[in-house]
């Protein structure tokens, strides 16, 4: 007997992004598309139900009309849906999940005692009860269970010890998890927290969130940030065999690049970079430039970043770590019209590399001079 | 610019003036007083300049002199390579010619004369520096900006392109560029405009409403962290509360076993109590029956012993009654007789009385007898006597008055006149008929009528009359006292006086005489004592015979055979009275009746001790006092073993288990309701908090977007104040470059009036804005008059200096402020200057520029005269 379901965490309804500004409407309407999504993915691959492994909402204390879409698009989805209250949204006196009763669809899993989901079929849940549980909640859900010859999907919400963090309060024990699927109490651990997709073991996985909520680090081979977002995960299991297969679920992009230019041939496969981007009214991009241009490819980069700020949902410079020189060819500066006094103030601010404030003045005064000249 | 010469007519305070053969170079100096019109020369020089003939502006129309001709003037002079001589004519027949002498000699009239002017001074004439050397007096003591004077720039500019600087303004448009853009962040004066603030003030609002936000979730964190308090307290709560109750009911068991053992206790209490006086009852039954039997005893002993003094009492009782019957009949005897012996004194004494008050009777009776004869003779005197008695007085009285009567009678007698009647007839005198004859007395108005004749009498004289009234007088007191006395004459008076007299004495002495026989006593009572007597007398007494001494006697033998009787009872009663107080037969009775009433008791004892015994035998009251002393015994057992148990549940410990397990459900109960409570009140404030964590999401997130923004906009600023600064700071250097060939020729000019240290400070414009002379700066504006002026000439001559030939240095008066020492210095350097240019100077007092060599001099006066 085996058992399909999807497997989502951190849905973060409710989530809010300075950077999104005006489209912070849209980003919120593709969380609960997302939720959506999640249901015609289900009925599409035959899963049974789904499990969201915590953090379904951004926060406990959201506006009514953030919950209460929110509980409408999740009592619309074709099949069960099994809830875990996460750190974000943990099982206290403001927590949403007090107000799901009598959505027929929706189970919060608020104990650890195991639920049948059909025969031979159940869950157990290590739900967050309070904001900070002392202990593993997975070993306590874990301890008292036997095994079983019924098909038992864990669900819980944390970071592991076995990965690199410090042992302490909170953290799960993965040494144990697999002691316990070694067993045959449980045969796959549904894990949340971590938004991007993950496989701690052959039945162990962070799903990820379905849909995108940070940015992307993109440093040549350092991947880092939310490196794999934007997915939920099928699972296929019985006693022997599991399967696990990444399905694509959100629209949105957020990354942060990072680019050493210096020529205008740097740029133009920057810009080129950018326009890439399939979806940019769902794409959020800031930008780390590092190198030394000429005038000309100066004025290239800006006229073109200026170009298509407007066109994605946002395109910014990361001032903190952006690093570009402006270095003008010889005969850029016979070209300027500069009388003498710019002259000498472009030399003064020229030698003035490390300084800013100095270059952004000296891009301000080839701008100006060249409207000057018009 | 050279002036060769200038006529000027119908301008003013001038009709008419002429200047002619003007030196090329050197101090012209044209004097005069004031009003000659020093200044029209300048105003006419300028107006053919810029007015054109047909010009009607105001300083053209201000040009004409009133009544006079139309203003005139003509000038020649050189500007540039151009000489020629222009002519105008204003207002009235306005004409203009211009005549060019060289290089090519040209004619020009009316409009074009004007237009070709114009040209040649556009062309060759540095108008601004032709203002700035054309010095009226309005100009002194202020700073000139030499920086706005093309052919100055033009200069310095060589000069500074010769010495390899740049050019300042060069970049004055990017420079305005960059100060729009400053501007776009700044104010003038360097401070963050009110866009910039506004941002600024946005990010501190909006980080504000975080903090706010971040306040408003705390709070609700702090609520969410008191429910679950809340809910520990009431979950625990309920789950203790079944356990305390459980507890409370034991107690409860616990505390109702107490009081069974307690019951028990007061059960067993009252059973002692009634085996108690179970035991006593049956020990008094015993008790009883012993005084009974007792009793009887002492009653037996008793009656056999009063037996014995009831026989003795008998016997002297009967003896004591047989002496007291025999005294009894002896007394009896005694009274009956002296009952005899009263009544034959009572008889004695009435009669003895009835003697006494018949004597009695009789004087009085003689008495009153006597009174009423007195009573009489008093009546009858008191009858006669008169009702007015006439007493001594009376009769002198009236012996008087006869006495006066007959004096008065005499007196008239003898003067009365008397008509004496005769004859017969009736006569009437004052009507009264009298009788013939008779002798009539005659008064005044008497009528004596005779038959048919009446006389009336009238008296003469009044002799006669008064005689008569005094007689009259008399009469009638006479009259009046006898009327008095009742009597007809004073002999009567007389004789009823001693009749009167004699009568009051007999009435007093009858009065005495009574007195005397009623010696005090009222008649009255005399005669009710009479009265009494006779009615005290109207019965008979037996046996009233003899005397009253013989009454009397007879009275004292019968009290005497009383006294006797009286003697006998007495002597009777004392020897009965011991034998009326002996008690044997009251002994003897009183003994019998007790001996009687013993008898009676010892037989109700023995009845009843007979009747006890036969109810229940002493044998069996003793088994009843055995079996209730041991029916005691138990109970006390039963009651202490009672107590015991009681005392050793000790129910104060169970009473206060009790209370505690009470409280403890209590305290549990309340801190459930407690905690119900408390978590509907935090379900209200989480509920009304709702939102909150987005509302704090959405602060952040638009604290972050407006801190981006921000960041922007400052980092745009501080370019363009960067690059500003820098420009600004270039700019300067360039400019005090540029500007030094005139700092340093100011100061070179300078040097020889304000002394060899003299430095100047000169802003943007080159205007000079402060002097330095040693070591002491002076803003501009605080210098003396006289160094003002001298400064503004000193600009003037090194701006000259610098631009070379090209116009004349005209001075409209000026030195006024300026002492001997300085104008001999500055005559030196009008000199100076005088060498390659014209400077003309218009003056009152030419003697300030007697220190000038070589100068050409003119009084106006004289060149209007021609």
């Amino acid at each position: 007997m085996t058992v399909t379901f999807v497997h989502t965490s951190d849905l973060q309804i409710g989530m809010k992004r300075g950077f999104l500004g005006e489209d912070q409407a849209l980003f919120d309407d593709s969380r609960l598309r997302a939720v959506t999504r999640l249901g015609e993915l289900a009925a599409q691959h035959g899963a049974e139900f789904i499990v969201v492994a915590g953090d379904v909402f951004e926060a406990n204390s959201l506006s009514r009309q953030v919950t209460g879409r929110a509980l409408d698009v999740l009592k619309a989805l074709p099949v069960p849906v099994y809830l875990l209250p996460g750190n974000h949204d943990p099982l206290v006196a403001d927590s949403i999940f007090r107000k799901t009763e009598g959505l027929d669809n929706v189970h919060v899993l608020d104990t650890t005692e195991p639920v049948a989901v059909r025969d031979g079929v159940e869950i157990v849940g290590a739900p967050w009860l309070t904001k900070m549980p002392a202990g593993d909640l997975v070993f306590n859900a874990l301890q008292p269970l036997e095994p079983t010859d019924a098909i038992r999907i864990m669900i819980a919400h944390g970071q592991v010890d076995a990965y690199g963090n410090d042992a302490g309060p909170g953290l799960i024990d993965l040494d144990y998890v697999r002691s316990r699927l070694g067993d045959g109490t449980i045969d796959y651990l549904a894990l949340g927290d971590t938004h991007s997709t993950t496989r701690l073991d052959e039945r162990v996985y962070f799903s990820g969130s379905p849909e995108t909520t940070d940015y992307h680090e993109r440093t040549g081979d350092d991947q880092g940030g939310e490196s794999d977002s934007g997915n939920a995960l099928l699972v296929s299991v019985d006693k022997k065999d599991i399967e696990v297969q990444k399905l694509k679920v959100g629209e949105w992009t957020f990354d942060a690049l990072h680019a050493q230019l210096d020529s205008r041939e740097d740029v133009d496969r920057f810009l080129a970079r950018l326009d890439a981007y399939p979806d940019k009214a769902r794409t959020c991009v800031k930008y780390a430039l590092t190198g030394t241009l000429d005038l000309t490819s100066m004025e290239a980069l800006s006229v073109g970043l200026d170009d298509r700020a407007p066109v994605f949902t946002a395109l910014y410079e990361r001032t903190r770590l952006t690093e570009l020189y402006l270095e003008p060819g010889d005969d850029e500066l016979e070209t300027l019209t500069l009388g003498g006094v710019g002259n000498a103030a472009l030399t003064e601010l020229l030698s003035d590399v490390d300084d800013d404030v100095a270059r952004d003045a000296v891009n301000l005064l080839f701008r100006l001079s060249k409207e000057v000249a018009k | 610019m050279r002036l060769h010469a200038l006529t000027i007519a119908n301008i003013r305070a001038i009709e008419q003036l002429t200047l002619t053969e003007l030196p090329d170079t050197g101090v012209i100096v044209i004097s005069g007083a004031n009003e000659q019109g020093k200044s029209t020369i300048l105003d006419a020089l300028t107006a053919l300049q810029k007015y054109s003939h047909t010009s009607r502006a105001k300083p053209v129309r201000e040009m004409a002199r009133i009544g006079g001709e139309a203003p005139e003037a003509s000038a020649t002079m050189t500007v540039g390579p151009v000489t020629f001589t222009i002519e105008k004519r204003w207002l009235s027949r306005p004409r203009a010619a211009l005549t060019v002498t060289a290089p090519t000699p040209a004619n020009y009239s009316g409009g074009e004369a004007h237009d070709k002017l114009q040209e040649i001074l556009a062309e060759h004439l540095d108008a601004d520096l032709a203002d700035t050397l054309f010095l009226r007096q309005d100009d002194m003591g202020k700073a000139v900006a030499a920086a706005g004077i093309p052919s100055l720039s033009g200069a310095l500019a060589q000069a500074n392109d010769s010495d390899g600087g740049v050019d300042a303004a060069e970049d004055d448009a990017l420079m305005a560029a960059v100060q729009k853009e400053y501007l776009r962040y700044f104010t003038a004066g360097g401070a963050k405009n009110a866009n910039y603030k506004a941002a600024e003030r946005s990010e501190e609002q909006a980080i504000a409403t975080v903090k706010t936000a971040q306040a408003s979730v705390d709070e609700l964190n702090h609520y969410v962290e008191q429910v679950a308090t809340n809910e520990r307290d009431r979950d625990r709560g309920t789950h203790e509360l079944p356990g305390a109750e459980d507890t409370l009911v034991a107690a409860r068991v616990a505390l109702d076993q107490v009081q069974e053992l307690n019951t028990r206790v007061e059960a067993t209490a009252a059973a002692l109590d009634r085996a108690q006086r179970d035991r006593d009852d049956a020990q008094r039954l015993v008790d009883e029956r012993a005084a009974q039997r007792e009793r009887l005893a002492d009653l037996t002993a008793a009656a056999a012993s009063l037996a014995t003094d009831v026989a003795a009492a008998k016997e002297q009782a009967e003896e004591e009654t047989t002496k007291v019957e025999q005294l009894r009949a002896a007394l009896r005897q005694a009274r009956d007789e002296r009952g005899a012996a009263l009544e034959a004194v009572r008889h004695a004494r009435a009669v003895h009385q009835r003697l006494v008050d018949a004597d009695e009777l009789a004087s009085v009776e003689e008495l009153v007898a006597t009174i009423a004869e007195h009573d009489a003779t008093v009546a009858r005197l008191r009858q006669a006597q008169p009702k007015r008695a006439i007493t001594d007085a009376d009769v002198r009285a009236l012996d008087d008055a006869e006495r006066e009567l007959a004096v008065a009678t005499a007196l008239r007698d003898a003067s009365v006149p008397k008509l004496d009647l005769s004859g017969s007839g009736p006569v009437t005198v004052d009507d009264v008929a009298v009788d013939v004859p008779s002798t009539v007395e005659l008064i005044d108005g008497t009528v004596i009528a005779v038959g048919s004749v009446t006389a009336t009498y009238r008296s003469g004289d009044t002799v006669g009359v008064e005689a008569a009234q005094r007689a009259d007088e008399a009469a009638r007191i006479v009259q009046e006292l006898l009327a008095d006395l009742g009597c007809s004459d004073s002999e009567q008076a007389r004789r009823l006086r001693d009749d009167h007299a004699r009568l009051a004495v007999e009435l007093k002495e009858a009065r005495d005489e009574r007195s005397r026989v009623l010696a005090g006593r009222d008649s009255d009572e005399v005669r009710a004592q009479r009265d009494r007597l006779a009615e005290g007398l109207r019965e008979d007494i037996e046996g009233t015979v003899g005397s009253v001494a013989e009454a009397k006697a007879d009275v004292e033998a019968r009290e005497a055979e009383r006294d006797a009787t009286d003697l006998a009872i007495q002597r009777i009663e004392q020897e009965l009275e011991p034998w009326e107080n002996a008690t044997a037969a009251k002994q003897y009775v009183e003994l019998f009746t007790r001996h009687d009433g013993l008898s009676d008791q010892i037989k109700n004892v023995k009845r009843s001790l007979d009747a006890a015994i036969e109810t229940r035998t002493d044998e069996a009251l003793a088994a009843d006092v055995e079996a209730a002393q041991n029916a005691w015994d138990k109970a006390k057992e039963s009651a202490e073993q009672a107590e015991k148990a009681l005392t050793e549940a000790d129910p104060q410990a169970r009473h206060d288990a009790v209370d505690a397990a009470e409280a403890r459900v209590k305290s549990i109960t309340e801190r459930i309701n407690q905690a119900t409570v408390t978590l509907a009140k935090l379900s209200g404030y989480i509920e009304r908090a709702t939102g909150a964590a987005e509302d704090l999401q959405e602060a952040t997130a638009e604290a972050e977007a407006i801190s981006h923004k921000l960041a922007g906009i400052a980092r745009r600023a501080e370019a363009a104040q960067r690059l500003r600064d820098v420009l600004l700071r270039h700019r300067e250097v360039a400019r005090a470059r540029y500007a030094q060939p005139f700092a340093d020729e100011l100061s070179s000019l300078a040097r020889s009036v304000f002394g060899p240290d003299v430095q100047f400070s000169l802003d943007d414009d080159l205007t000079v804005t402060e002097r330095t002379v040693g070591g002491a700066t002076i803003d501009l504006h605080n210098l003396s008059g006289g160094a003002k002026e001298q400064l503004a000439l000193l600009t003037r001559f090194s701006i000259a200096n610098l631009v070379g030939n090209t116009v004349p240095i005209v001075v409209d008066d000026a030195l006024g402020n300026t002492d001997e020492q300085r104008l001999q210095q500055m005559g030196g350097l009008f000199a100076r200057m005088g060498r390659e240019r014209q400077v003309i100077v218009l003056t009152c007092f030419p003697q300030r520029y007697d220190w000038v060599p070589g100068k050409t001099e003119y009084r106006i006066e004289e060149l209007k005269r021609g």
